[in-house]
């Protein structure tokens, strides 16, 4: 188990190699520099910019002096928001995606799996296709539409929430539901799906014969074969969820990364870019890890020799 | 006798293009949502010449509730919301529907390729759209559309400045099909590499022909079902990136319309003084029905093409 957590975590160092160079070559192929956007820079003024933050020099050297910072373990400066450093932006903003992220994901979890279990064990009635309506409709409402239903309704109608900011848990309920919903509805038809195959083997067969009751079906034999595509699903779904939801963080004014990331690409700020990818596939790659090591564990048949 | 016609029967029923069609009439939710669908498309089309109201000419009435007037009230400067929403959704169909197909190019061409060389190509080809994959996709489609239009300002501008809008869908449908076709590739990939080793490859090897006409002849039309059942999952997820990009302010811009302007238009109305509902709810229920009747449609035709994929 061990050898296996070493050598996946190895494994991971030329992935982002080779993201880091993807990144950093589609931010700088694209025409156009950070400082294209400001008004009235002087040409003496730009070229003394370049000169600061290296962008005079050709695009190998650029990258090598990046990855050399990086093997120091800094981000790089920001180059459009000068006072600040890449680092600056994940230590602020990180800490609080993830809150968003995991108040969304356990908000995701609990619904979807409520819902896939009630539409896998009505299976042929009406609540079945109700709860199937239901679970297709939250996969169908994006985040902009609902967010500000949302906010439309119970922040400025019926004033039972805050309209943004997130200065204590009640700030985050509506945001959680915003970004929370969708997946709600994707782990609810995984659930549904994952429990439909598995109540329809064989060992549940057996189990009914020996006259095991269905609450006792569900939860001791079902659950633990039925949860695995959900698990699976959580690695990517926990990666983008950490890193920010660029329309939520921007409805609810939450101070979180996923503002960055899109703005940095729009303003080809190519350290905040390179930056907040790695960090993307960094915490992708140990869910990843994360994800097959519960895989093993719920199921004892998957071994990793 | 008896014998012989039912012999005759079942000759005819046995087209599987049939088959499909009767299966995809039994799912009734699809059979409404491809009714619905259709409607959407003719409205959409039709409502500039049915209306009084033009999607784009100011009127005098700012924030009219919805009423006899104007059946979904009108926006900030006066104008229609349905017609303004007839007009984002032909857009936003439009969209869906080109990008949709772009991205089924690229990921046909690309995942079969790779399936049918296989080897060293196919696992480099795939681990290509692997790294894409890790790439928040959101970043590729900015830097592509944001540098499109960096090069084109240069060459088109020149050219005719009045191209700008419909120059600007141009670069929607590249970045969006360049987004979406991976899953389709992965896919596709995965059927080739089934079929290749069928019998009628090995004829059409024997034949001499040559390996692209082997590949696009005789293996892509053998995966015409599951690539129509893709593609109708996959114009929802266009249509809904593109509302997502027309939020950023990086798709179309005003004063063209699709539903995702609309729906941000109605959202920077929202304030504590009055609300107007109607400039978010319409458009907003709009757009969520349409990929809700879009989701029905590939569920029933994926039954109707792969009748297995349905667990009983």
């Amino acid at each position: 188990m061990r050898k296996l957590i070493i050598q996946r975590l190895l494994g991971i160092v030329p992935v982002l190699l080779l993201i880091s160079v993807a990144s950093f070559l589609l931010v700088k192929v694209a025409p156009g520099g950070p400082f294209a956007s400001d008004r009235n820079v002087s040409p003496e003024i730009a070229r003394n910019l370049e000169a600061k933050y290296h962008l005079d020099e050709p695009a190998w050297k650029q990258f090598l002096r990046y990855m050399g910072n990086l093997c120091r373990g800094d981000l790089g400066p920001s180059l459009k928001y000068r006072n600040h450093t890449v680092n600056d932006v994940i230590a602020q903003g990180l800490p609080v995606s993830i809150l968003l992220g995991l108040s969304s994901y356990l908000f995701a979890l609990g619904l979807g799996l409520s819902l896939g279990a009630f539409t896998a064990l009505r299976r042929g009635s009406w609540q079945e296709h109700f709860g199937s309506l239901f679970s297709l409709l939250m996969v169908c409402i994006p985040g902009f539409v609902l967010g500000p239903a949302l906010i439309m309704l119970f922040a400025v109608k019926w004033k039972l929430f805050p309209v943004a900011l997130l200065e204590s848990p009640w700030h985050l309920i509506l945001p959680t539901i915003t970004l929370g919903l969708f997946f709600a509805g994707k782990i609810s038809r995984l659930f549904r799906e994952g429990l439909r195959e598995t109540l329809t083997s064989d060992f549940i067969r057996t189990a009914r014969a020996k006259g095991a009751g269905e609450r006792l079906i569900l939860w001791r034999h079902c659950f633990k074969n039925a949860v695995l595509p959900v698990i699976s699903y959580s690695g990517p779904l926990l990666a983008d969820l950490f890193t920010g939801s660029f329309v939520v963080e921007n409805i609810f004014q939450i101070p979180g990364i996923g503002v960055f990331m899109v703005n940095g690409a729009t303003n080809r700020d190519y350290p905040m870019v390179v930056g907040l990818v790695l960090l993307y596939a960094v915490i992708l790659l140990i869910l990843n890890l994360l994800v097959d090591l519960a895989y093993g564990w719920l199921d004892p048949r998957v071994s990793y020799d | 006798m008896i014998e012989e016609s039912n012999q005759t029967d079942l000759n005819q029923e046995i087209s599987p293009g049939k088959l499909a069609w009767r299966r995809f009439l039994e799912h009734k939710p699809a059979v409404c949502s491809l009714v619905f669908l259709i409607l959407i498309v003719v409205l959409s089309l039709a409502w500039p010449k049915i209306s009084p109201y033009s999607a784009t000419a100011l009127g005098d009435a700012q924030f009219d509730p919805p009423g006899k007037n104007h059946w979904g009230g009108t926006d900030v400067h006066g104008r229609d919301l349905v017609s303004r929403i007839f007009d984002g959704a032909r857009i936003s169909l439009l969209v869906g529907l080109v990008g949709t197909m772009v991205s089924l190019v690229i990921g046909v061409v690309w995942g079969a390729t790779a399936g049918y060389l296989g080897g060293r190509w196919d696992s480099m080809m795939m681990r290509v759209v692997d790294i894409l994959y890790s790439l928040p996709s959101v970043i590729f489609v900015i830097v592509l559309i944001t540098s499109l239009e960096g090069i084109f300002k240069k060459w088109l501008g020149m050219l005719n400045p009045s191209w700008g809008q419909n120059v600007r869908i141009l670069f929607l449908f590249c970045g969006l099909g360049a987004v979406s076709w991976l899953t389709m590739a992965r896919i596709i990939r995965g059927q080739v590499i089934t079929l290749k080793t069928r019998g009628f490859v090995e004829a059409a090897e024997a034949l001499g022909l040559s390996h692209g006409r082997i590949l696009f002849r005789h293996i892509v039309p053998n995966l015409t079902g599951i690539i129509v059942v893709y593609l109708t999952l996959t114009i929802p997820s266009v249509i809904l990136y593109e509302s997502f990009l027309s939020y950023l302010g990086l798709g179309i811009q005003a004063p063209q319309a699709s539903l995702g302007t609309l729906i941000n238009e109605g959202a920077r109305q929202i304030n504590p003084v009055k609300i107007y509902w109607w400039l978010l709810a319409l458009p907003g229920s709009f757009l969520v029905s349409t990929l809700v009747a879009l989701n029905f449609l590939g569920e029933g035709l994926r039954e109707a093409v792969d009748p297995l994929s349905e667990k009983k």
